[in-house]
């Protein structure tokens, strides 16, 4: 029998999960392997038995008391107290409150100006309204679905976040760093993407962005469907995008430049081809997301930039002529050791690791 | 939570319409231990994770006009107090952007309690807490919002912002890590506790 599997379909019954056919599964694994009725009967035994709640009314009373204390109990609601029969205990600590304040008033005055300095802080622009946050530190990705239904692979030391209301009329989040999104198709509700440099307006589309604040460019990469990129320094130009195009927008935008021809290399917005590699479906740009670690013709700079991230490690170039030597290579679930080593086999540079610091220096 | 929902809604319709003082106290005690475990994972600290449940306490109060219109009441607390805590955790580290990762949850220790009804020896029961305890922190926190706060795997991964399937693949190897340690023939332990072997 296959213990995993048999303790997946356990753990979708206990915790409520598990569809019909499962259930009707594992009841067909138990009537075979009878001996593992008994383990689901332990274990739904020790799930089902849950510790009962501690008394908590002190610490309810101190919350009410904080409440009193930030005015928020208002003689209104003080007043409701006193018509219900039986109250809480909180109110019977008024008069102790009242006594407390004498004794200690500079204390909880403190208290509250601390309260109300962190209020108009934190929670200046707060109705019942929760941003969600999700970050990826360096040397870890991850993959994240959105309310809407839409995917999003998320690259190393990346960050994106949405408010409560990404669910109503648009859908909006922000991004620093880099993520792949495949975006549910809603016509009627457009899904915006904010970067520090460009917005990219979708409807349901597969596409990367690489947005990283130490890089010298932005780039969002169609795979599929359309996107209509603006650019934050020159807000009328709209850029649109067909499959297996890539934007290119340069971090140091200046408007003279962008009169240059889209094609020439040293515009600051170009339209390029996704690259491709033969023995991959993907394109380059997109193959971090089978957790292939890619170089594409690309400076021992930007290649530190990516192993910093990837590997979450500091990487020091000690010769300023290097830096800009170019580098080609997939490589697939390898370690740092392994992707130094394969580098140095270029015949160019010599590397050495102390702790989590890689140096790297010209090849004598 | 699940059965609870309606008794729920009452309380948030009274403390709501009729500011209601006892309903809120109620749905303060429904509530609480959850969050506050929750918060610990993260802060990793009593006095803090107490401080954090009672802002958002707080926070429920001042907005209690609006509570009707929250959809998910568990959700919308326990996003609030994950954001209360990064919150803190960033004052702490002085700077804004945090990176918060699964594998910054804090180890916490969980306790199975020897079910009243079937007769697992105490010997058996150290071994299956021992086995739950080595579980990555995630792991453990999945484990919590599942077993004992009564969450949807579609809630655990909203709060955490992990995916549905990362909740359900947890949770099974968690309830796989349980399981491996009862013994292969089970019923002996169950019948008599002798040890003889069939």
């Amino acid at each position: 029998m296959d213990q995993q599997h048999f303790w997946l379909l356990v753990s979708l019954k206990l915790s409520g999960e598990a569809t019909e056919e499962e259930l009707q599964e594992l009841e067909a694994l138990i009537q075979r392997y009878p001996e593992t009725g008994l383990k689901l009967e332990a274990i739904s035994g020790i799930w089902n038995d849950n510790t009962p709640p501690p008394d908590m009314t002190h610490l309810f009373n101190s919350h009410a008391n904080r409440l009193k204390q930030l005015g928020d109990w208002t003689e209104n609601t003080a007043n409701h107290w006193e018509e219900t029969p039986g109250t809480l205990p909180v109110m019977k600590i008024k008069p102790r409150l009242a006594y407390f304040l004498m004794a200690a008033g500079i204390v909880i005055i403190f208290l509250v100006g601390r309260y109300f300095m962190q209020e108009s802080g934190n929670l200046k622009n707060e109705e019942l309204r929760a941003t969600n946050i999700i970050t990826t530190q360096r040397g870890s990705r991850t993959t994240v679905q959105l309310p809407d239904g839409s995917k999003v692979w998320l690259n190393a030391d990346s960050r994106i976040h949405y408010d409560e209301r990404f669910k109503d009329d648009l859908r909006e989040v922000q991004l620093e760093g880099e993520a792949f999104f495949d975006v549910k198709k809603d016509s009627s509700r457009p899904f915006v993407i904010h970067t520090s440099f460009i917005d990219i307006k979708v409807l349901g589309t597969t596409f990367n962005v690489k947005s990283y604040e130490d890089e010298d460019a932005t780039e969002t990469s169609l795979i599929s469907g359309k996107v209509e990129i603006s650019i934050k320094n020159n807000p009328e130009k709209k850029i649109i995008l067909n499959p297996n195009e890539k934007l290119v927008v340069k971090h140091n935008i200046d408007n003279d430049a962008i009169k240059n021809k889209a094609g020439d290399e040293s515009a600051l917005i170009v339209v390029k081809a996704l690259r491709k590699d033969p023995a991959y479906k993907n394109s380059l740009e997109t193959l971090w997301i089978d957790n292939k670690l890619v170089f594409d013709s690309e400076t021992l700079e930007e290649v530190c930039k990516k192993l910093e991230r990837w590997y979450n490690v500091k990487i020091n170039i000690n010769d300023e002529k290097m830096k800009k030597d170019n580098y080609t290579a997939i490589f697939d679930g390898e370690t740092l050791l392994n992707v130094l080593t394969a580098l140095k086999m270029a015949d160019k540079l010599d590397f050495t690791i102390q702790n989590n610091e890689v140096s790297i220096f010209a090849k004598k | 939570m699940k059965d609870q929902s309606e008794y729920i809604k009452d309380l948030l319709m009274q403390i709501s319409e009729a500011d209601d003082m006892r309903a809120y106290e109620k749905f303060y005690y429904s509530f609480y231990t959850p969050l506050y475990n929750f918060a610990f994972s993260i802060v990793g600290s009593k006095q803090q994770a107490e401080d954090i449940i009672s802002d958002v306490f707080i926070k429920i109060w001042r907005f209690r006009k609006s509570l009707p219109k929250v959809n998910n009441i568990s959700t919308y607390l326990y996003t609030s107090v994950r954001n209360g805590a990064i919150d803190y955790l960033n004052r702490k580290r002085k700077y804004k952007i945090i990176h918060f990762s699964p594998s910054d949850y804090k180890d916490i220790f969980i306790e199975l309690r020897n079910p009243s009804d079937h007769c697992i020896s105490t010997e058996l029961m150290k071994k299956i807490n021992a086995a739950i305890n080595q579980l990555p922190p995630q792991c453990k926190v999945i484990f919590r919002l599942v077993k004992e706060d009564g969450l949807s795997y579609k809630q655990v991964a909203e709060i955490m912002h992990i995916s549905p399937l990362t909740v359900r693949n947890q949770l099974a190897i968690a309830t796989r890590r349980m399981g491996e340690i009862l013994p292969e023939y089970i019923h002996e332990d169950f019948s008599s506790g002798k040890k003889e072997k069939v």
